[in-house]
C-alpha cells in the first residue's frame, strides 16, 4: 500500500515497514500489509486543516479487507468511478451519455467536481475588499504628503515661473516626476511582494501542512498593481501641483 | 496656550493635510479595528450558537468527521444514566438523516431536508417561534425556510422520504407527518431546510424500529461543565465527551483558523504601514516648520515644550482619526461580513466579524503605540534643533 506523507509522519511510518489494518476501529480481523511508497497527496483547498492520514490499496486488497462475510465477492459497491477518455473533450458529452443510459448514475467531468470553488471565490472577494480599503487610505496619506511636497518647492516653482518657464512646463515636468515615483513604487512594491510571496507560502504550508499555494504574485497580478499604482500617483501628484500652479508667480515666490 | 491646545492650532493652520492625515488614519484605523474583530469573531459567534442550543456538553461515538458519524446503541439509556449524574442538569439524545421533504401541494416540487428526531425530557435544541414541539410521533416543526419553501403552515401535513439515514441502509417508505410549529435552528444556513422530530418519529421515517439509537446526547450540566465531562467519562468511557470549550478549541484548530492567521497577518501589516506614514508626515510638517520652531524656542519655549507639541500633534491626528475608525470601521465590518457570509454551509447566525472589549482595547492601545513611535523621529528632530544655526539658516534662505 501507498501511505500519505502526513501519515507517515505522525506514525513515523518508511517505506519497507510492514503494518496491519483492520475493518473497524476494535481491530478486529487485522490484516498485514507492506509500505510501497509514501505519496503527498493532492492539495484540497476545501480540506484546509485537515490532516491527510491515509492510505491507497489496491482495490480487490480493499473490498476483501472491509467486505461483509454475507457479501458474495464481486457483488461490493463503489463509490466512483474514474474514467479516462480517448478525447477529453468529449467529457460532457460522455456524462450526459451515462446519464441516459444509466438512471441513478451520476456522472460529470472532472472539471465540474471543483464544488467547493464558491468557497475561494468569495475569500478572493473578501481579499480584494480589504485591498480596496488599503488603497483607499494609501490614497489618502499620498495626497497629504504630496500636498506637503509640492508646498515645499514652493518657492523654487515661483522662481522658475518668474524666469519664464510656463505654467504647462512646470506642470509636465511634475507630471513626470509623479510617473517616475509611482513607477519606483510599484517596482519596489511588487519585489516586496516577491519577498513576502514565499515566506506567507512557507508559513501557511507549514501551518496546514499542504502543498497548497496561498500566495502567487503573477503578470496579470503585477499588471493590475501597476494600472492602480501608477495613475494614483499621477492623479495625486496632478491635484497637488495644480493647486500651487493657478497661484500668481509673486505670490508662489513670496515677493 | 497649552502644548494640546498649540497643537490643535498647529493642525487647523493647514487644514487640507489635517484633514487628509486623518482621514488616512481613519481608514487605515477602521481595518486594523475589523481584523481585530476577525481574529476572535468566528469563536465568540460559534460559542453564541452553541450556548444557544442550550446544552454545554456532547457526547459521540467517534469523531463526526464530516459527516454525523457512527451512532450510539443505546442512546436512550446513555442519556438517562447521564441526567442522574449529580452534576447535570438534563440530556436529550440526537440523531440526524436526510430527506426529502414534500408539501401537500403538488405544484411544489419536493426539497431536500435535514431531520433532527430529538428525544429525552430536556429543552428542545431550536428556538420556538410559533406554534409547540412535537410531542406525537407523526408531528414535525420545521424552519422558516421549511414553510417557505413547501408551502406550508401550522396544520398543515408535509410527507417525509428519508434518503439516507444511519442504521437503515435501503430507502424506507414516506412517511405524513403534521407540521406543528415554526422554529430557528441555531446552525441552519439561509437556503436550509431543517425539520425537528421527536426521536419515534424519525426512527418511523427511517423504518426502523430502535427509538434508542443516536448520533449525539447533549448534556446540560449545571454550571461546571469539566466536571460533568468528567463524569460521564467515567460512566461511559468508550464514548467521546466534548464540552463547548474543547468544541470551539477543535474548531479553532481546524479550517477557519485561516481568519485568525489573515488577521494577524494584516493587523500587522496595517499598524506598520500607519507608523510609517504618520511618522513621515510628521517628519515633513516639522520640517517645515523648523525655522518657527527655532524662532519659538529662541522667544523661550523649552526644549520639552517643543517636543510636547509634536507629540500632541501625532496625539491630536492618531487620536481623532482613531475616533472616527470606529463608527468606520463597524460600518466596514457590516460589509465584510456580507462578502464572508455568501460563502455555502456558512450558518446564518454566524458572523465573522463579532465586537467584543478586547478588540477595542488593543485598538486604543496599537493606535496609542503608534501615535507615539510615529512621533519619536520628529521629537528627536525638534529635541536637537540648533537654534542660532537654523534661524541664521531660515534668514539666509
Amino acid at each position: 500500500m501507498l501511505v500519505s506523507r502526513q501519515l507517515a509522519e505522525s506514525e513515523r511510518l518508511r517505506v519497507g515497514d510492514v503494518v496491519q489494518l483492520a475493518p473497524d476501529k476494535n481491530g478486529s480481523e487485522p490484516r498485514s500489509f507492506r509500505i510501497a511508497g509514501i505519496y503527498e497527496p493532492t492539495p484540497d483547498p476545501s480540506r484546509l486543516g485537515d490532516a491527510a492520514l491515509e492510505v491507497r490499496l489496491h482495490l480487490p486488497d480493499l473490498l476483501s479487507l472491509t467486505r461483509d462475510p454475507l457479501t458474495p465477492e464481486g457483488t461490493e459497491h463503489v463509490e466512483s468511478i474514474n474514467i479516462a477518455l480517448m478525447d477529453p473533450s468529449d467529457a460532457r458529452q460522455f456524462a450526459r451519455d451515462v446519464a441516459a443510459r444509466m438512471p441513478g448514475v451520476m456522472a460529470r467531468p472532472s472539471a465540474d467536481a471543483g464544488g467547493n470553488a464558491e468557497r475561494f471565490v468569495i475569500l478572493e472577494r473578501f481579499h480584494q475588499a480589504i485591498a480596496a480599503v488599503t488603497i483607499t487610505a494609501a490614497t489618502v496619506f499620498l495626497l497629504a504628503l504630496t500636498i506637503m511636497l509640492v508646498e515645499e518647492r514652493r518657492e523654487t516653482v515661483g522662481v522658475l515661473r518668474l524666469i519664464g518657464v510656463p505654467v504647462r512646463r512646470v506642470f509636465m515636468q511634475v507630471l513626470v516626476e509623479g510617473v517616475v515615483i509611482a513607477g519606483f513604487g510599484w517596482l519596489f512594491g511588487l519585489g516586496l511582494a516577491l519577498a513576502s510571496e514565499g515566506l506567507i507560502n512557507r508559513f501557511f504550508q507549514w501551518r496546514y501542512d499542504t502543498a497548497l499555494v496561498f500566495a502567487r504574485i503573477t503578470p496579470g497580478v503585477a499588471a493590475t498593481c501597476l494600472m492602480i499604482a501608477v495613475p494614483l500617483g499621477v492623479v495625486a501628484t496632478s491635484a497637488a501641483s495644480w493647486a500651487l500652479l493657478r497661484r500668481g508667480s509673486l505670490r508662489l515666490a513670496r515677493r | 496656550m497649552n502644548a494640546l491646545a498649540y497643537a490643535w492650532r498647529s493642525l487647523v493652520r493647514q487644514p487640507a493635510r489635517a484633514v487628509l492625515g486623518v482621514l488616512g488614519v481613519a481608514a487605515v484605523g477602521a481595518l486594523l479595528f475589523d481584523m481585530l474583530l476577525l481574529s476572535e469573531g468566528l469563536v465568540l459567534s460559534m460559542r453564541d450558537l452553541l450556548d444557544r442550543t442550550g446544552y454545554d456538553i456532547r457526547v459521540t461515538a467517534g469523531d463526526p468527521g464530516r459527516d454525523a458519524g457512527p451512532l450510539i446503541d443505546e442512546a436512550a439509556a446513555v442519556a438517562a444514566a447521564v441526567s442522574a449524574q449529580p452534576s447535570v442538569r438534563s440530556a436529550i439524545t440526537v440523531r440526524l438523516a436526510d430527506a426529502r421533504l414534500a408539501g401537500a401541494s403538488s405544484a411544489v416540487r419536493p426539497r431536500r431536508a435535514f431531520l433532527q428526531g430529538i428525544g429525552g425530557e430536556g429543552g428542545r435544541p431550536w428556538t420556538r417561534r410559533r406554534g409547540r414541539d412535537p410531542m406525537g410521533t407523526l408531528e414535525v416543526v420545521l424552519n422558516d425556510e421549511g414553510v417557505r419553501a413547501l408551502g406550508v403552515e401550522i396544520g398543515s401535513e408535509v410527507t417525509v422520504s428519508v434518503s439516507s439515514c444511519s442504521g437503515n441502509e435501503e430507502a424506507p417508505p414516506p412517511v405524513t407527518f403534521r407540521v406543528v410549529g415554526v422554529v430557528t435552528f441555531p446552525f441552519d444556513s439561509p437556503d436550509d431546510i431543517t425539520a425537528g422530530l421527536t426521536a419515534a418519529g424519525l426512527a418511523d421515517a427511517c423504518g426502523t424500529d430502535d427509538h434508542g439509537v443516536a448520533h449525539a446526547v447533549m448534556v446540560a450540566s449545571r454550571g461546571d461543565a469539566a466536571r460533568a465531562a468528567a463524569d460521564i467519562s467515567t460512566l461511559r468511557p468508550d464514548l467521546r465527551v466534548l464540552t463547548t470549550d474543547e468544541a470551539l478549541g477543535a474548531f479553532q484548530e481546524q479550517g477557519f483558523s485561516y481568519f485568525r492567521q489573515i488577521s494577524t497577518v494584516l493587523t500587522t501589516v496595517t499598524v506598520s504601514f500607519a507608523l510609517l506614514l504618520i511618522a513621515v508626515l510628521l517628519t515633513v510638517s516639522v520640517n517645515q516648520r523648523l525655522g518657527e520652531i527655532a524662532a519659538l524656542r529662541a522667544l523661550g519655549f523649552s526644549r520639552r515644550r517643543v517636543v510636547a507639541d509634536v507629540l500632541c500633534e501625532s496625539a491630536l491626528t492618531v487620536g481623532i482619526g482613531g475616533g472616527l475608525s470606529l463608527p468606520l470601521g463597524a460600518l466596514l465590518a457590516v460589509w465584510l461580513d456580507s462578502i464572508l457570509k455568501r460563502m455555502p454551509e456558512i450558518p446564518t447566525e454566524l458572523h465573522f466579524f463579532v465586537y467584543h472589549s478586547d478588540a477595542l482595547l488593543v485598538h486604543v492601545s496599537l493606535l496609542a503605540a503608534t501615535a507615539l513611535l510615529a512621533a519619536l523621529y520628529p521629537m528627536a528632530t525638534v529635541a536637537r534643533l540648533p537654534i542660532a544655526a537654523t534661524l541664521r539658516n531660515e534668514v539666509v534662505s
